[in-house]
């Protein structure tokens, strides 16, 4: 058993709430969360001061800020965070480390995904003119046919967030701030670091620019009903995690608030008969790493036509390879022990453990197993190879539990791509791109902007002719002369 | 399984705690079952295997015998063979009188099997005897258990306490009756087998130290009045009932033979419907309430204990 | 005159019903008897369960594999996220009884399924003069002691393992069940304890931790002493479940218990282990560790590696329990300990156990699915 056992106190770590782009500090009241055995976060409590404080804050402040101002702060946030000498980048990576057990390596690659995300300014631009129809469309009216139309930040959007996928995070508040929403960040107890590092990067470099003073993170346990009432009173609400995570969140998201799910999601790749197994591979080997299997576009299966063993051969030596190039994450005793219960589990079950490498592990499903619901994954890195003889036979897998289905070779996806579209996947992408969003691509089966947003028409007036009429519309004399089957073409 | 306290009287006026148990409907021609256990346990120390015969359709009738521990009169401290065969009479004649039919079968544990011989020798109406463990050489079984052979001694060799299984006894009544009626002698097991014409089994365990399998087979042998069958267990032990998964394998054995109506060596154990886990368990708990609630009744009524 | 013979009882059986007190015999003879028990049924379900058998088939072990006491640790054992999931059965499924749960109230439940057999064995092992209670219960007999159980009648007690078990303990004394419906109720049973050390020469209370703990501030807020003395027994088992936050470590537990009903001797309290599925009670002795009987083996695996751990060194808690007939008990718990083979402190020779914490369970929270929520079509 390792030292932890021997009663060798975890390191402390204190860390404040930021409300409205203020630091939170409470002198009384604590929360402690304990991190497995890595360390102690010492957190404010969700006291009823909070809560009011929050509650105060302005829900329109971002609502007349031209996009253009918003974009450029998060560039120079985004400028900061790629530079290696920078400070805040430096302390969140040894907070990665320290908290959620990341390798550095593993660490300096999010610290470097923040820094792309948040100076992707010509992306943001389009994806507003994608999901939004427009990018002016938070700015201005827009004509939109016979009417012009203004989009409104909904106002308060809470995000519900998860632990163990940090740009998850990254990803969450950047939507809120581009549809100009101001944002509570509730963390998951596994991550308060990366909200946090956020919202502290902000305030570091402008602590009274609006897009920092529109940022709030705190942290509260399921049950704590001043934040179920902080939700319920929320004009919108992401929520992010495990199914329970998102039910919650749904039962207290209010009626006519908008509620954007990203529940729990796997992801698979289909590796066609004429695949390169290196390249193939070696894609499974950077999906199932990156992350250690967290993320919901994390690829936990494999299906393999044909010739299987080159392709075991390979993905060892990939699994073997991305250990190195994004090292696994420390687990405690109690993670380890319950991912070889896991990795058992998939034994009796009816896997074959075909190889380990340090963490990662592979596992041969042949077609009598019976690896069916309610199977646990065990994630951290394990890949389950099913062999098929055609890849038709993968998809009485997928249903709408499967987030992204990647494929090599590129070619053979023409061929199932309805198939899966019909079983309700989300996405379809080439083995090895699962983490990258592509410009126009659709999450989860929604373009998520426009769940932050309220729509305003101003819509044309009578003189303007509606299409398909000839004439103005006047309402009165069409029903006196009962002639509106006449009018209409 | 619904079971009733009654009342039996010996021919000497003494009070024996019968309890009958009986299925919610039961045929003309159940089997009426009399059952006895064995020196030092309780009727309700039996009631697994009461409630086995009755899911069978059987109705049973138990006892404790009077000077001995249980609900009827006296005190084990007065033990004697005599003492139990009389108590088994009274049982046998109040289910007679109660169920209106004339044929009883006995089940007997232990030494009472003793007496379940003693009195079928003289009753034409046992139908057969079933023992679990049962003793055919009672005076060489005492000797066994109390480690001495204190029935050769003279009288005033014997103490004036003999601890037996946990309970003090006074040798005397014990000795005194096997003097005058021979009844713990192995002679009078022979005289009594050969004098039953139904038939007689008994379920004896291999490594049993105070039953002996071959004992048993050359009483049979000597004794064979009737048809005559030895069960061998190869279990260790005379406390049978100890074992609950033995008592699972035996009482299906014993409950085929004991409700049978043909020859024993070819009862068909697998027609016999068990009882579940926690019918017995329900039963054990269920009677042990019984037996201490009428044992509180007794002493407030005042017994008419000797 | 005919001669039959009825079927032999197992090796099994004579132990856990028998007179034989293990604990007179060395480690040794201890260990060769476990190896004996725990081979015979690793033999038992790989040949009953078809399962297990590919299981092992997969794993390389065969029971030809299990020569000698070191090669105990071999027997493939189960996570017991198994038992969340499916079915494992060892009989036909007409030999179950009951299906068991562990109490609590989130999450999926193990079920166990367990036939007359393995229920018979359990009950067997709750007399008195089993040597599993070492000489705790020594004295103790239906008609001199009383049990006030702070749970449920089994009656009551459903499905659920742990509120069954205790109310098992009702086959060696009369009991008094005192959760009814979900309340405790605390008067009726202090009230019971009270009227019950006048009249009877032993009272158990039973039940978990934190139930003797209300019972105790029940005790304390009612004003009027309780004289435990000698006579009240204090028998806990379970953990503290979501009253987890008000957990005492075992020796505050037994100086409040204690001096809340004047104890004679902090002795007089125990905590026994189990869990839904394991099929056998390990209780604790004089010296807090928890005895282990001949039929189980229990050791421990390194939490990275999953290896058996040498003896005492703390790792993830494992048991191969012969007594389970329907079910393969052989189980990666999900506890920490540290098992000791020797002479316990006691005295006692044999195997004995040291709980150190429960392992937590699962602390993902990513947004990846890892257990499906939908079942095919077809
Ligand atoms: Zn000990």
């Amino acid at each position: 058993m390792n030292q932890s056992e021997e009663g060798k106190p975890a390191p402390r770590l204190k860390l404040p709430f930021i409300v409205g782009g203020k630091r939170y500090v409470a002198p009384g009241e604590q929360q402690v969360l304990r991190t497995e055995d890595r360390c102690e976060v010492i957190l404010p409590a969700f006291t009823a001061d909070v809560k009011s404080k929050i509650d105060g804050l302005d829900r329109n402040l971002l609502r007349d800020v031209p996009i253009q101002d918003i974009i450029a702060f998060l560039n120079r946030v985004g400028r900061n965070w790629r530079s290696s000498e920078y400070s805040r980048r430096r302390l969140f990576i040894a907070q990665l480390q320290m908290v959620l057990g990341y390798s550095e390596e593993a660490a300096e690659h999010e610290a470097d995904w923040i820094g792309v995300l948040f100076t992707s300014h010509a992306r943001m631009l389009d994806l507003l003119d994608i999901e939004l129809g427009s990018r002016f469309i938070l700015d201005e009216w827009v004509r939109s046919d016979e009417a012009m139309v203004h989009a409104y930040p909904v106002g308060r959007v809470t995000h519900v967030l998860p632990g163990n996928v940090p740009s998850s995070t990254v990803i969450s508040l950047l939507r809120a701030l581009l549809t100009k929403n101001i944002s509570v960040l509730k963390v998951a107890s596994g991550d308060p670091v990366t909200a946090l590092s956020l919202a502290l990067s902000l305030i570091e470099l402008d602590a009274s620019h609006p897009v920092t003073r529109a940022v709030t993170v705190a942290y509260w346990p399921e049950d704590n009903e001043l934040g179920a009432e902080l939700i319920r009173s929320s004009d919108g609400v992401v929520a992010w995690g495990s199914a329970i995570a998102v039910q919650r969140a749904k039962e207290r998201c209010g009626a006519e608030a908008s509620f954007t799910p990203f529940g729990p999601k796997r992801s698979l790749a289909l590796v066609g008969r004429g695949a390169d197994p290196h390249k193939a591979a070696l894609g499974v080997a950077h999906d199932a790493s990156l992350y250690d299997q967290a993320a919901c576009f994390s690829v936990q299966e494999v299906f393999v036509e044909g010739d299987l063993e080159p392709f075991l051969t390979e993905l060892d030596a990939g699994l073997r390879r991305y250990e190195s190039l994004l090292p696994p994450r420390k687990l405690s005793t109690d993670e380890l022990a319950y991912l070889n219960g896991r990795r058992l589990d998939q034994e009796f079950a009816g896997g074959k453990l075909y190889a380990t490498a340090s963490r990662a592990a592979i596992f041969v499903a042949p077609a009598d197993a019976q690896l069916d619901p309610p199977l646990e994954a065990p994630l951290q890195r394990t890949v389950i190879v099913r062999p098929v003889k055609d890849l038709v036979e993968a998809l009485a897998h997928v249903d709408e539990g499967v987030q992204t289905v990647a494929v090599a070779p590129w070619d053979v996806i023409a061929e199932h791509r309805d198939e899966l579209a019909k079983r309700r996947v989300s996405r379809i992408v080439e083995l090895g791109l699962n983490n990258v969003f592509r410009i126009g691509g659709t999450h989860d089966g929604m373009r998520p902007l426009q769940r932050l947003v309220r729509y305003v028409s101003h819509e044309a007036p009578a003189r303007e002719f509606p299409k398909g009429m000839v004439l103005p519309l006047d309402q009165t004399k069409i029903l006196e002369n009962k002639s509106f089957q006449d009018v209409v073409f | 399984m619904k079971t009733e306290r009654l009342d039996a009287w010996t021919s000497e006026g003494r009070r024996v705690a019968v309890w009958r148990s009986a299925p919610e409907d039961f045929a003309p021609d159940a089997p009426i079952v009399v059952m006895s256990p064995g020196f030092a346990r309780r009727m309700r120390d039996v009631g697994s295997i009461a409630l086995c015969l009755v899911g069978n359709g059987a109705i049973v009738y138990r006892f404790d015998s009077i000077d001995h521990i249980g609900l009827s009169d006296g005190d084990i401290r007065n033990f004697t063979l005599t003492g139990m065969r009389q108590s088994m009479i009274a049982a046998i004649e109040l289910a007679r009188a109660t169920e209106n039919r004339r044929g009883v079968r006995l089940v007997a544990m232990s030494l009472a099997n003793l007496a379940a011989y003693q009195v079928a020798a003289e009753d034409k109406d046992i139908e057969r005897i079933m023992a679990l463990s049962g003793v055919v050489d009672g005076h060489r079984t005492i000797t066994e258990v109390t480690g001495r052979d204190y029935l050769s001694m003279a009288r005033e060799e014997l103490p004036a306490i003999l601890p037996v299984m946990g309970h003090d006894v006074d040798p005397v009544p014990l000795w005194t009756d096997s003097r005058e009626t021979r009844c713990l002698s192995y002679e009078r097991t022979i005289r009594s087998l050969k004098a039953i014409s139904a038939p007689v089994a008994n379920c004896v365990a291999e490594g049993d130290p105070w039953v002996d399998v071959g004992e048993c087979t050359t009483a049979y042998t000597d004794g064979d009045g009737g048809e005559r069958l030895v069960i061998k267990l190869p279990y260790s032990g005379h406390d049978l009932g100890r074992n609950p998964v033995a008592v699972m394998t035996i009482l299906e054995r014993m409950a085929s033979l004991a409700i049978g109506n043909g020859p024993m060596h070819d009862a068909d154990p697998q027609a016999v419907l068990m009882p579940t886990f926690d019918a017995v368990l329900e039963a054990r708990i269920a009677e042990r309430q019984q037996d201490f609630s009428e044992q509180r009744a007794a002493k407030t009524e005042g017994s008419p204990a000797v | 005159m005919f001669t039959q013979n009825l079927a032999p009882v197992s090796l099994i059986d004579s132990v856990v019903f028998g007179d034989h007190d293990w604990l007179e015999n060395s480690v040794e003879w201890q260990a060769d008897l476990r190896l004996e028990l725990v081979r015979e049924a690793f033999a038992h379900h790989l040949a009953s369960c078809p399962q297990y058998a590919s299981f092992a088939d997969r794993k390389g072990v065969t029971a030809e594999h299990i020569q000698t006491v070191d090669d105990l640790v071999r027997i493939p054992q189960l996570p017991t996220s198994v038992f969340k999931r499916q079915r494992v059965l060892s009989v036909p499924p007409d030999e179950i009884v009951m299906n068991f749960t562990s109490s609590g109230t989130s999450g999926t439940k193990s079920v166990i399924h367990r036939d007359g057999v393995t229920l018979h064995r359990l009950c067997g092992m709750m007399r008195s003069d089993s040597p599993l209670f070492g000489n705790y219960l020594d004295g103790m007999d239906e008609t001199n002691s009383t049990i006030i159980n702070l749970g449920p009648s089994r009656s009551d007690s459903g499905n659920v393992w742990f509120s069954y078990v205790m109310s098992l303990l009702e086959q060696m004394a009369p009991m008094q069940s005192y959760v009814v419906g979900s309340d405790l109720l605390l008067k009726e049973a202090v009230d019971d304890v009270r009227r019950s050390l006048v009249e009877m020469d032993k009272v158990f209370v039973v039940g978990p931790p934190f139930l003797v703990s209300d019972f105790c501030q029940e005790v304390i807020g009612a004003g009027a002493p309780l004289e435990g003395g000698d006579s009240l027994f204090v028998f806990t088992g379970g953990g503290w479940k979501n009253r987890e936050s008000e957990r005492m470590d075992r020796h505050e537990f037994n100086k409040v218990v204690g001096e809340a009903l004047s104890l004679a001797d902090p002795l007089q309290i125990r905590d026994v282990f189990n869990q839904v599925e394991l099929n056998t009670l390990l209780v604790e002795c004089e010296h807090h560790r928890k005895h282990v009987p001949p039929w189980v083996h229990a050791f421990t695996r390194d939490p990275v590696t999953f290896e058996p751990l040498p003896d005492g060194e703390a790792g993830v808690l494992c048991f191969s329990d012969a007594t389970a007939k329907s079910y393969p008990c052989f189980l990666v718990g999900d506890d920490v300990a540290r098992v000791l083979s020797g002479v316990c402190d006691c005295g006692r020779p044999g195997v004995t156990m040291e709980l150190v914490r429960r392992l937590r369970g699962s602390s993902h929270a990513g947004c990846a699915e890892t257990i499906r929520s939908t079942v095919q079509a077809d």
